[in-house]
């Protein structure tokens, strides 16, 4: 297959950042974590894709079956992103479910929409218990469905 | 002070995604949509953790 006809995964995401999310998961077991995914979208073929290439750990309330970000630290990821990352955007959240396995919940699923609006937004769950990672999109009405994706590592 | 958001939505710039081009080189790929294991990922940062690999006296 040439290069011209390789499917458009919806998600690439680079080696690093699947390896920070999962490691401020582990670090916080036995409770969840949430961030924000940073990247940019592009569009080949006719097809929109988001390049996952940071991401922004979230001061959280948690525990072991919830997590939200703590009330004043939107206002620090604005920040870091306009600091740190002047050439990214948000293009989604990572949170953890620690031992229970890689989905939205009705609650994701409502946090997903009521923050995330862009239909390429993407959702990444970790599970560092299990050892489980997938994306996901919330679809039409209360819905969601899992994502095609690639995980890719900068050449040296 | 206000602050003046620009809260137009940017327009995707056209480019060949990573596994197309020379610089990047693919790891895995979720054909299905249905996640990945990475029970490698995980051992590799436990046992970093750890200071397992760490070099020996």
């Amino acid at each position: 297959m040439c290069a011209e006809e390789r499917p458009v995964y919806p998600v690439y995401i680079d080696l690093e950042v699947l390896l920070d999310v999962t490691k401020h998961a582990l670090e916080e077991l036995p409770r969840e974590v949430i961030g924000f995914l940073l990247g940019r979208a592009y569009t080949w073929n006719g097809e929109t894709y988001v390049h996952v290439t940071g991401s922004i750990r979230g001061r959280s309330i948690a525990s072991e079956t919830s997590v939200a970000f703590a009330p004043d630290s939107l206002a620090e990821v604005a920040e870091s992103l306009r600091r740190d990352h002047p050439d990214k955007e948000i293009v989604g959240w990572y949170h953890s479910h620690p031992g229970y396995g890689c989905f939205l919940s009705p609650t994701d699923i409502t946090s997903h929409k009521s923050c995330f609006a862009m239909p390429h937004h993407v959702a990444l769950v970790v599970d560092p218990v299990r050892k489980e990672a997938a994306f996901f999109r919330v679809s039409e009405g209360f819905g969601y469905e899992g994502v095609r994706s690639a995980i890719v590592r900068r050449r040296v | 002070m206000v602050r003046v958001l620009d809260v137009t939505e940017p327009q995707p710039e056209q480019r060949p995604p990573p596994d197309i081009t020379d610089e990047y080189e693919v790891i895995s790929r979720d054909e299905e949509g249905d996640g990945y294991d990475i029970s490698e990922i995980v051992d590799m940062l436990k046992g970093m953790e750890s200071g397992e690999g760490d070099a020996q006296p």
